[in-house]
């Protein structure tokens, strides 16, 4: 008795695929995880970076303004002294607002002038596209970049905080 | 075929094992102690920058402190004829001893205006004209007001600036530049927007330190005896139901600290100003001899100079601090801190001569 068996093919069942199926499933989950987790770690670094590279050029302006001398040799941390002794904020708001608006700025900012207490005195300076609530009641988020403190020339030693925010 | 069973090869049951391994190695690694630098290229740099900034923000701040100061200290200055007379009250640094109200004017003065030159007759009735005003003295007398006045700042600046660090030169008209003595300190890797309130420690020698923390001035180091800074603690309680926060501004001295003051090697330059060593032991407490400590009641660390935080500290503020620190316990009817009648910033507490005495005439204030 002969036989002869024709196009056999080797095969492995579908109970032996499984262990291959779980390992392709459980290795692609892996990667998706280290992926996500290193665009997360890398996207924090960008931020990061791009925050404190704000925070320099923050500096930069907030520096740039409060030392600006007019004809007389006063800077503007004296005018900033005088306005709040004299309860000048309509002054002071308004040349807030047109020196940080001259800068061009590409972002959104606003100026917060604070007391000892870290209260506002008046309040926030912003860019004319958004008001502060409406930046801060959306998806952006502002954050500080730059601070100064100013002395204020009074009959008691005190001083205000000028900060700036960004915001994206 | 009989019992055949299918099954794969033995290659890929070692595969699957070695990526669990694999695995597994990776989560160890992962989440165990490992040398990853928190930070990025350029982190450093970027830090070392951003602290540039706050130095470049507080050099501006001390630079138009000292343009205000200097401004008031000509304005009170020329108020008095260009003699200022002490008060201690304004003095950071100042030994407690007797009251210090006394002109530094030659002559004198005359209905309150002191006198700059005098007019005598000689024997044979000539008159003589004496000057009273050294101009060396108006100099030193600017130069000590300016820094009371720049001190006053320093000490509202939210981050630590040292007070008393400049030395003071006049040039030409009103040129003054003042050199640092010490310099301005940033840390370049600490967050300093988190509010970093230091804790309190024990020396060697068992004293309290409490300086960087609420209780003491910015850039002042505080050093008490134990009984001293409890009662210290519990007189901040006291202050605080009242709605008041307390800063001591001078604790322990050391005995150089007292002969560097006498000498003239401080901002306040006593010796430079008060080159009569009478005439000093007025304002500065003598720091030599056996009974320097009994003199002197700041080197025993059981004296403070303290204020309201955030006060002006006018007559109303001196009479709430002594309400709240020279006062009895509740509890055992004991005297808390002795005030110090001729300095409304000056209490002492736990045996000391003068707390000594007052206790044993019941009183909270003594002379």
């Amino acid at each position: 008795m002969s036989f002869k068996i024709i196009n056999n093919k080797k095969g492995i069942g579908i109970d032996d695929a499984v262990p291959i199926i779980i390992f392709i499933f459980v290795a692609a989950l892996v990667i998706v995880f280290i992926r996500i987790n290193e665009k997360v770690k890398h996207d924090k670094i960008i931020e990061d970076i791009q925050r404190q590279k704000d925070a320099l050029e923050g500096n930069s302006i907030l520096m740039s303004y409060i030392k600006t001398v007019d004809e007389h040799g006063n800077n503007k941390a004296d005018f900033i002294s005088k306005s709040i002794t004299g309860k000048n904020y309509d002054a002071l708001t308004q040349d807030i607002k047109e020196y940080f608006t001259k800068k061009g700025i590409d972002k959104n900012w606003y100026v917060d002038v604070k007391d000892a207490s870290n209260n506002l005195i008046f309040p926030s300076i912003s860019d004319t596209k958004y008001s502060p609530q409406e930046q801060y009641s959306s998806t952006q988020t502002a954050y500080p970049v730059a601070s100064v403190v100013i002395p204020i020339n009074g009959f008691e030693p005190g001083y205000v905080h000028i900060e700036l925010y960004f915001s994206r | 075929m009989i019992k055949n069973k299918k099954g794969i090869g033995l290659e890929w049951y070692l595969l699957i094992v070695a990526f669990f391994l694999g695995l597994g190695f990776y989560f160890v690694n992962y989440f165990g102690q490992h040398k990853v630098i928190e930070n990025y290229i350029g982190y450093y740099q970027l830090s070392a920058l951003k602290a540039a900034n706050k130095a470049e923000s507080a050099l501006f701040y001390i630079d138009q402190s000292a343009k205000y100061s200097l401004s008031q200290s000509i304005y009170e200055l020329a108020q008095n004829g260009g003699i200022y007379e002490i008060d201690a009250d304004e003095i950071l640094t100042q030994e407690p001893t007797q009251t210090a109200t006394t002109s530094d004017g030659k002559c004198g003065s005359y209905y309150g205006y002191n006198v700059w030159y005098e007019l005598k007759k000689d024997k044979s009735g000539n008159y003589i004209k004496n000057s009273c005003f050294d101009d060396g003295d108006i100099k030193l007398n600017l130069e000590f007001l300016l820094n009371k006045n720049l001190n006053q700042y320093l000490l509202q600046y939210p981050y630590n600036l040292p007070v008393d660090n400049y030395v003071y030169e006049i040039k030409n008209n009103l040129e003054i530049i003042g050199r640092a003595i010490e310099p301005l300190k940033f840390d370049i890797l600490k967050d300093e927007t988190k509010s970093i309130a230091k804790e309190i420690t024990k020396t060697k020698d068992g004293s309290i330190d409490f300086s960087g923390t609420e209780l003491c001035a910015k850039g002042v180091k505080c050093l008490l005896n134990t009984d001293a800074y409890q009662q210290l603690a519990d007189a901040e309680k006291r202050a605080e139901e009242n709605g008041f926060f307390l800063e001591v501004y001078s604790a322990y001295r050391s005995k150089q600290n007292q002969i560097d003051i006498w000498e003239g090697k401080t901002s306040s330059q006593y010796k430079q100003r008060y080159p009569n060593e009478n005439i000093r032991r007025k304002y500065v407490c003598y720091p030599y001899g056996n009974d320097v400590e009994k003199r002197c009641p700041h080197l025993t660390g059981k004296a403070i100079d303290v204020r309201l935080k955030g006060k002006s500290m006018i007559q109303k503020d001196w009479q709430l601090l002594k309400d709240i620190m020279a006062t009895r316990d509740k509890a055992t009817s004991s005297i808390t801190w002795v005030k110090y009648s001729q300095e409304p910033w000056h209490f002492e507490c736990c045996g000391t001569d003068r707390f000594n005495l007052a206790k044993a005439k019941g009183v909270t204030e003594i002379a």
